[in-house]
């Protein structure tokens, strides 16, 4: 047993809907729902077609390419799991394939350590990296390029 | 103003102390608030025939059945945490205009202090002290499966990313947007300075004691953040008959929504900030439904986990366009002074956190004026929060 921080790391509960998407991010890969009849597409998974409760839902696997919306970064643990690992970067991204997906922002990276941080709308791509809880799974990386830190919409 | 009959009238409001700290479980501080709000309509426990609550709160409706000797033929539950208020308001006028009570008790009762924090994360993730790994379920947007392994734990973290997002939206510097969010919070604690029952009514805050709070969760500090206490709050929400036959005018509730779309439970990210079109449309409707415009409104009591809640509330009811509330808020502040006082019990802020009870209780006096805070204008008051929300008048 390698030694963690108090609590241990916070992992999702599977279920029957979710797991083939868990078995996906834990290689870094972006699994999402698509509609075959409707193409809406879904995150977080559910079970019915919110376009039509008779459409046909499968998986497809995302670009990982998106958007920041938005971002914060914690500086205060509200659970024993993260006590060790403040400050941390949370970032809200919509994919291209239209979702929005909760994921980090990884830290250390051109762009981040500016004063005020990414700027609105930055280009990131999600691959596997250490989440704030512990596991691997896909987190947001800025898209390289001089104005990272100020990619506008 | 309005061409409508009232959906039904509230007669009493109560409340146990506040604090920070308590020896009173939530069983006690409950039928202590519901003790209280029915001496205040001048009812007595045999009069109650309907109990609405949160579906949050671990007093259940038999444990006040059994303390207050209540024999009840209706009761009912809403969920999704803070929504609750305007929601409970809305089951209750609903239950008493179809006539299957005729008196219902609205509650709220919360160790929020001493038992439940809602800025921490062991409620959902429990207490993770043991070796092993935290499990997190479902996928609600702080602490669920999908956010949780990532760190996004509490609603203040969810809200401190709606934040943002309004910040990036509304193209305003961190110090314009602390700017608005600093005259929120130094507004709503100076209400509470004139409030008996507030928490923080000795402890004033200006702008740069706001600054200086810490950073929680950017750009969310300190003081953008609801309380964590121990209380109750109840409402007696009766039929217009009973109203009548009382020492004193009931408040009118003119309309109440428990409104919820794609995506609105209480802290989502995944659908629209919460001053969209869809919550704007849940607004329209329910001042159209009055015969009332925005500015007919006299307070307003905006549901406030953090401050940015109140920023989305203006604008989702009503009374800014959509990324211009910064400005109105900067410029003139939530005050007694301002063109539309806004929580003025201090609210979550600084009165207590009871779950959007006390912002009910808060706008009943202030219709009955009898306000710590009284407006001196005459009107309706709001109390919403998010995509549910319900309007009262004297």
């Amino acid at each position: 047993m390698t030694s963690e921080p108090a609590g241990g790391r916070i992992v999702p509960a599977e279920t029957a809907l979710t797991a083939a998407y868990w078995a996906a991010a834990r290689r870094g890969v972006v699994l999402l729902q698509r509609c075959a009849d409707c193409a809406i597409v879904v995150h977080p998974p559910e079970p019915v077609c919110p376009g039509g409760t008779m459409h046909e839902l499968g998986w497809f696997e995302a670009s990982g390419q998106g958007r920041l919306v938005s971002f914060t970064s914690v500086e205060h643990a509200v659970h024993p799991a993260v006590r060790g690992r403040l400050p941390y970067l949370v970032a809200l991204v919509e994919l291209d394939e239209g979702p929005r997906l909760i994921c980090n922002l990884a830290a250390n990276q051109p762009g981040c350590d500016a004063p005020a941080g990414p700027g609105p709308g930055a280009r990131v791509a999600l691959r596997l990296g250490q989440a704030a809880g512990g596991l691997d799974l896909p987190v947001a990386y800025l898209a390289p390029g001089p104005d990272a830190s100020r990619h506008t919409r | 103003m309005t061409g409508r009959e009232p959906l039904a009238q509230i007669v009493g409001v109560g409340e146990s102390a506040y604090a920070r700290g308590t020896d009173r479980s939530e069983w006690e501080l409950a039928v202590d608030a519901v003790t209280r709000a029915l001496a205040d309509a001048g009812l007595a426990a045999s009069a109650v025939d309907g109990l609405v609550r949160y579906s949050y709160d671990d007093v259940d409706e038999a444990m006040l059945v059994r303390s207050l000797g209540l024999r009840i033929g209706y009761y009912s539950q809403t969920g999704y945490g803070g929504l609750g208020a305007p929601a409970v308001l809305a089951h209750a006028c609903g239950a008493v205009a179809a006539g299957l009570a005729r008196v219902v008790v609205c509650y709220r009762a919360l160790n929020g202090w001493t038992k439940t924090r809602y800025g921490r994360a062991e409620r959902t993730l429990g207490d993770g002290l043991g070796s092993g790994d935290v499990v997190a379920s479902g996928d609600r947007a702080p602490s669920g499966a999908f956010a949780g392994p990532y760190g996004l734990l509490s609603p203040g973290q969810v809200m401190a990313l709606w934040a943002r997002e309004y910040q990036w939206q509304a193209g305003l510097t961190d110090e314009q947007l602390a700017s608005a969010l600093g005259q929120i919070a130094i507004g709503q604690r100076q209400f509470a300075a004139r409030n008996p029952l507030a928490i923080l009514r000795d402890r004033p805050l200006d702008m740069s004691g706001y600054l200086a709070g810490r950073m929680i969760s950017t750009p969310l500090r300190l003081f953008d953040l609801a309380l964590e206490s121990d209380g109750a709050a109840a409402v007696v929400v009766a039929a217009p008959s009973v109203a009548k036959a009382l020492s004193r005018p009931g408040v009118s509730v003119l309309g109440a929504t428990a409104g919820l779309f794609r995506y609105a439970e209480s802290i989502s990210v995944y659908g629209e900030l919460r001053n969209g079109p869809q919550y704007r449309g849940i607004a329209r409707r329910l001042l159209e439904n009055a015969g009332l415009r925005p500015s007919d409104i006299a307070v307003a009591m905006i549901y406030d986990a953090t401050t940015i809640s109140v920023l989305l509330g203006l604008e989702a009811y009503g009374f800014h366009e959509p990324f211009t509330a910064w400005r109105a808020v900067t410029a003139h502040g939530i005050g007694a002074a301002s063109p539309l006082p806004v929580n003025t019990s201090g609210g979550h802020l600084s009165e207590a956190y009871v779950h959007g009870m006390n912002h009910l209780t808060e706008a009943v006096r202030q219709c009955r004026g009898e306000s710590a805070n009284q407006v001196s204008r005459s009107g309706p008051v709001l109390v919403s929060s998010g995509p549910s929300a319900a309007l009262l008048a004297p």
